[in-house]
């Protein structure tokens, strides 16, 4: 009893965690995303109309008189509300799916427009970004766009089935082995929005998560730069052992850090990790000691993900790791 | 006496005749659905076949012949009545079944349009979701 009450009480936190908004399709901040809203509402208003009548069509026909039932079982009433109006709405919403369709979820990608490679891999994102001057860097995690220009997504994965979902930008659209889907995203307000896997991928689908950011023309360019350069030099004594240890310790054989001689293909590329919004597929805050807690205990953070747990540093230099990660900005 | 049990008129006969439309709209589904797959399949493998031709006349020629049978089911009901009950509407049980197999004629023949209209407007074989 005592245990139904509690669950009912949850009940509704679930709910209300429902309206976050930097992950609502009810928030949309792409041109995708913009149009399902629009048919969310249309769909929701007019079948609420629709079911609203029906009610108040049953409530007459038990409650109200004779005459009221005779209309109601009429031949005609029968007819025209119970298969030419069902019949006409439901061409009516074909059509406008199918419009809604041919304009976003099959619209053919433009040529020339900036290409971003998403591959998926248990369980997080791998991101590669291919600009107009065929310029290509690798990055994770998150997918910055630039608002008011269609961007390419080319959706691939490395082992399983996944779905690249970023609510408030589009539709989402699976990632099948085997097969590169294109999907064509056009960001219209700037801001910082969260993405999820919308496929059931295994233990930890539920923490493969990632940032979108839609930057304004001019900062997107900027960031590209930034993103493209090399990584940021260890500045203090503590990021120098830090990049000792890591590069003394095998991390260099898993993870890539653009400018060293750490250059691992397996886990996410580390050249900029510092200033990503977040940590392990937006499971952790990006701090020095989200990143300890990652080194130490990424089993516990995310199950069976492919990083073996290292508890071989000091207390001192695990801090230094930390600093020398949370530095690569 | 029911609808269906007649000592005169078969069974089965008078379901197929109810659900004349509800066949037809299954078998357009099954020769859609699976024709585009088996096409789209042929395509993938061959860069020569145009799929898209291949599929859009599949889909017209199917959807043409079984909207055309469900409309005329719905329109005139004594022709497949006598041909699967084997003699003529008499009584108001038969008026009733009529009725019936004509609104589902008429829903089913929706059903078709439907389906075929989509395949004619979206792109064939586009990617999976």
């Amino acid at each position: 009893m005592r245990t139904t009450a509690r669950r009912s009480a949850a009940l509704p936190l679930l709910v209300i965690g429902g309206c976050s908004v930097e992950q609502s399709a009810l928030h949309p901040t792409g041109a995708g995303a913009e149009q399902i809203y629009s048919l969310f509402w249309v769909m929701t208003i007019g079948g609420g109309l629709i079911f609203a009548a029906v009610l108040l069509c049953t409530l007459w026909a038990i409650y109200g008189g004779s005459g009221i039932r005779r209309t109601l079982s009429a031949e005609g009433m029968i007819y025209g509300a119970g298969v030419f109006f069902p019949a006409a709405v439901l061409s009516a919403l074909l059509g406008y799916g199918l419009y809604l369709m041919q304009e976003s979820a099959f619209a053919s990608s433009p040529t020339g427009a900036p290409q971003i490679a998403v591959s998926g891999e248990m369980w997080w994102w791998r991101v590669q970004y291919r600009d107009a001057q065929g310029r290509s860097l690798e990055s994770a995690n998150e997918v910055h766009v630039p608002v008011g220009e269609t961007v390419n997504l080319a959706l691939t994965t490395k082992d399983v089935i996944h779905s690249f979902w970023a609510p408030q930008l589009a539709g989402k659209l699976d990632m099948i082995p085997g097969r590169t889907n294109m999907l064509s995203v056009t960001a219209t307000k700037p801001g910082i929005s969260r993405g999820q896997c919308a496929e059931y991928c295994g233990g930890a689908h539920a923490l493969m998560s990632f940032v979108v950011v839609a930057h304004p023309a001019d900062e997107y360019a900027q960031w590209l730069d930034g993103e493209a350069a090399p990584a940021k030099a260890p500045d203090t004594e503590r990021e120098k052992l830090g990049q000792d240890l890591f590069l003394r310790s095998g991390c260099g054989a898993c993870h890539a850090v653009r400018g060293t001689a750490a250059a691992g293909t397996i886990g996410p590329d580390l050249t900029h990790v510092g200033s990503r919004k977040s940590l392990g597929a937006a499971t952790l805050n990006n701090d020095e000691a989200s990143f300890k807690r990652w080194i130490v205990d990424n089993q516990h953070i995310k199950p069976e993900n492919g990083m073996p747990p290292y508890r071989i540093f000091t207390e001192a230099e695990l801090d230094a790791l930390a600093a020398y990660l949370d530095g690569l900005a | 006496m029911s609808l269906f049990a007649r000592h005169d008129s078969p069974v089965i006969g008078a379901l197929f005749f109810l659900l004349w439309g509800p066949i037809l709209w299954a078998g357009h589904l099954t020769i859609a659905y699976g024709g585009q797959a088996l096409l789209c399949t042929l395509a993938a493998s061959s860069a020569d076949f145009d799929a898209a031709t291949a599929i859009r006349l599949l889909i017209g020629v199917t959807t043409l012949a079984s909207g055309l049978a469900s409309v005329f089911g719905a329109v005139v009901p004594r022709l497949p009545f006598r041909l699967l009950l084997r003699r003529r509407p008499v009584d108001a049980d038969d008026g009733t079944l009529i009725g019936i197999m004509r609104l589902l004629s008429a829903l089913a023949s929706l059903g078709i349009l439907f389906a075929g209209v989509t395949t004619a407007v979206l792109p064939v074989c586009a990617q999976g979701r």
